[in-house]
């Protein structure tokens, strides 16, 4: 075992430190992360280093033989993004030792996240770590450490329910469409009004595997656009009231003032397709859909504010589960940290 | 009256309380919004079931005839077809949740069966069966009870599913559940299954009865008439699409419930025949 004593730091700017005017200054595109770890492995005592890049924050893993390693990377990381150093303090944070362990297991499990749980944040804090390693800068310490991250991470996923539900409008309108047509590989979707609510829905749905879609609008050119953009075909807006029977699930986000599909529409829609469900998505203020429609059997009808009261419980639900998630992520961080300070790891 | 205890008894008695173990298990689970470890569920029904086939063969053979004699034996029986669909059924649709609700039916039914003595009456026996087509009919007629249990089971799930759509619930069991769409095709496939194995177990039986009117009870004929042509009628309903959704989803329920109350008349149109004739016997 090395006699000297090595210390294991964070150096961060965070979305709960720094606004989004000032991440955008410390955002790092892809082609220059190597150009700062160059500069970053030029800082003498630094022996591992690591750098997690996302759009809420850049975070600096390293791993130095002496503290006054601080000031050094700093000063790199001002120059780097050309950024005062009397306003970097205001806007970052370092911590040390087991602080630094909470901290990574917190962030990779979607906890430190802005939306709680996401699952986005564990992939980037793995391809961060798989560049480091490309780059030679992880050593046995940062490996052991994020190699029981990723652990940690699994665990807490898969044994809590810190990551349960879906917490944006798109994603929660999936999952609703998955529960009432399985799978949605051979659903036909109508886009109607070419919002960008809608739009975002339907690319959530197109990710899970819907690929027929067709887009209508009052203003027939918009909705070629958008039919080209998300790979669908459209129709003129007077067609698609007798085409409604054709689709499974209709996304309405128009800027209508009125009601653009009513019950009576919807009830002969069913009569040409009795035994299959119908899953109308409203997204649009006022209502494009008459809420009588609900009514109907085997039609769903969800509005902006169902599916945002729906986005919101699986928040809470996630945010009432981060203290349990904390506690066990602190008892892991511990167990590691005895086991680092052992092989010379202090604070 | 089979002793409360025997070992074949002891064996189903262990059966029905794997089950409920397995259906506790998955509910503590679900109430903590969690999807259960689908293994741990799985082992214990497939341990119940061996336990439960073992006890029924046990039964078998102190009988002498397939154990199909008297309510306790009935309700095993159709207990026993349902988790045996659901071990065919849950894993090659993916079915999930069909488990956990098989299990809770099978250790509702089956310790009811246990905890009431009187279900399991002695009763007269031959050396296997007294006409192997009596026997064929009997069983064709609860396994098709058995699958109509499950069909009971699918369209709960369906109701539970549609309401949990229709309230906007996003929570617990509903999340889980499997799609409106994919429960109303098993379903539909559950009806068609049931349907077939019991008119061939009815057709069967007509046979019989034709050869000899003496063998069956009236009141038994007229309630599994009744019960298969309301299952047909459902059928029929269910495939021009005149009966479906929520509608569809009740009938099936409501009909399940029935066909397992009408095995009381039948039982006792039987106990009374037996009653007779041993008091005709010298």
């Amino acid at each position: 075992m090395s006699n000297t004593q090595k210390e294991l730091l964070l150096f961060a700017s965070t979305h709960r430190t720094a606004p989004l005017e000032i991440r955008e200054q410390f955002a790092i595109s892809a082609d220059r992360v190597a150009s700062l770890y160059s500069g970053l492995r030029g800082i003498n005592s630094l022996e591992e280093c690591l750098v997690l890049n996302t759009c809420n924050r850049i975070e600096l893993y390293l791993i130095s033989l002496k503290p006054e390693i601080k000031a050094a990377v700093e000063d790199h990381f001002c120059d780097f993004h050309n950024f005062e150093i009397d306003r970097l303090h205001k806007f970052s944070f370092w911590k040390s030792g087991i602080d630094v362990v909470n901290h990574l297991f917190e962030v990779s499990s979607g906890i430190d996240s802005q939306m709680v749980g996401e699952t986005e944040i564990t992939g980037q804090v793995k391809s961060s770590y798989q560049t480091a390693a490309e780059m030679a800068s992880v050593g046995p310490v940062l490996h052991r450490v994020f190699q029981k991250c990723f652990q940690s991470t699994k665990w807490v996923r898969s044994n809590t329910t810190i990551g349960k539900g879906q917490i944006s409008i798109g994603s929660v309108a999936v999952d609703l469409a998955l529960r009432i047509f399985g799978n949605l590989t051979s659903s036909r979707i109508l886009v109607i009004g070419t919002g960008e609510v809608g739009e975002k829905t339907v690319k959530a749905l197109k990710s899970r595997g819907a690929h027929s879609i067709t887009v209508s609008s009052r203003t027939y050119d918009n909705a070629k656009t958008l039919a080209k953009k998300i790979e669908g075909q459209a129709i003129a807006f007077e067609d698609f009231p007798n085409a409604l029977s054709n689709f499974d699930i209709i996304v309405c986000s128009t800027a209508s003032p009125e009601i653009i599909i009513s019950s009576s529409m919807i009830k002969s829609a069913m009569h040409e397709r009795p035994n299959q469900p119908m899953f109308f998505i409203d997204l649009a203020v006022p209502r494009d859909i008459e809420s009588q429609v609900a009514n109907i059997p085997n039609v769903f009808l969800y509005n902006l504010d169902d599916l945002a009261e729906i986005a919101n419980e699986n928040l809470n639900s996630r945010i009432a589960e981060i203290d349990g998630c904390r506690q066990i992520l602190r008892e892991r961080a511990e167990r590691l940290w005895s086991g680092l300070e052992h092989n010379g790891i202090t604070h | 009256m089979y002793s409360f205890i025997s070992e074949e008894r002891a064996l189903i008695w262990t059966a029905a309380l794997l089950y409920l173990v397995a259906f506790v298990f998955g509910f503590y689970s679900l109430s903590q919004s969690k999807r259960y470890p689908r293994i741990i569920l799985l082992t214990l029904v497939i341990v119940g079931f061996l336990f439960q086939t073992l006890g029924l063969y046990e039964r078998g053979l102190k009988t002498s005839t397939c154990p199909l004699g008297n309510p306790f034996e009935i309700i095993q029986f159709i207990t026993w077809t349902a988790i045996l669909l659901y071990l065919v059924i849950g894993p090659a649709f993916r079915m999930s949740l069909l488990g956990f609700f098989s299990a809770g039916l099978a250790a509702g039914l089956g310790l009811l069966s246990l905890l009431i003595p009187e279900w399991d009456r002695a009763y007269e026996t031959g050396p296997f069966g007294i006409n192997p087509w009596i026997e064929t009919h009997a069983s064709m007629a609860l396994f098709s009870y058995g699958i109509f249990a499950t069909l009971a089971l699918t369209s709960a799930m369906y109701l539970v599913q549609n309401y949990g759509l229709k309230q906007k619930r996003s929570k617990g069991m509903v999340s889980f559940l499997p799609s409106i769409l994919q429960l109303d095709q098993m379903n539909k496939r559950l009806l068609f299954m049931a349907v077939v194995v019991f008119t061939f177990a009815i057709s069967v039986g007509m046979v019989q009865w034709v050869d000899d009117f003496s063998q069956i009870q009236n009141t038994k004929l007229i309630f599994a008439l009744a019960i298969w042509l309301s299952y047909l009628i459902v059928l029929i309903l269910r495939v021009i699409n005149y009966l479906i959704g929520i509608k569809f989803a009740w009938t099936c329920v409501v009909l399940f419930t029935a066909s397992l109350l009408t095995l009381w008349p039948i039982d006792a149109s039987r106990s009374i025949v037996e009653e007779s004739s041993s008091q005709q016997r010298p």
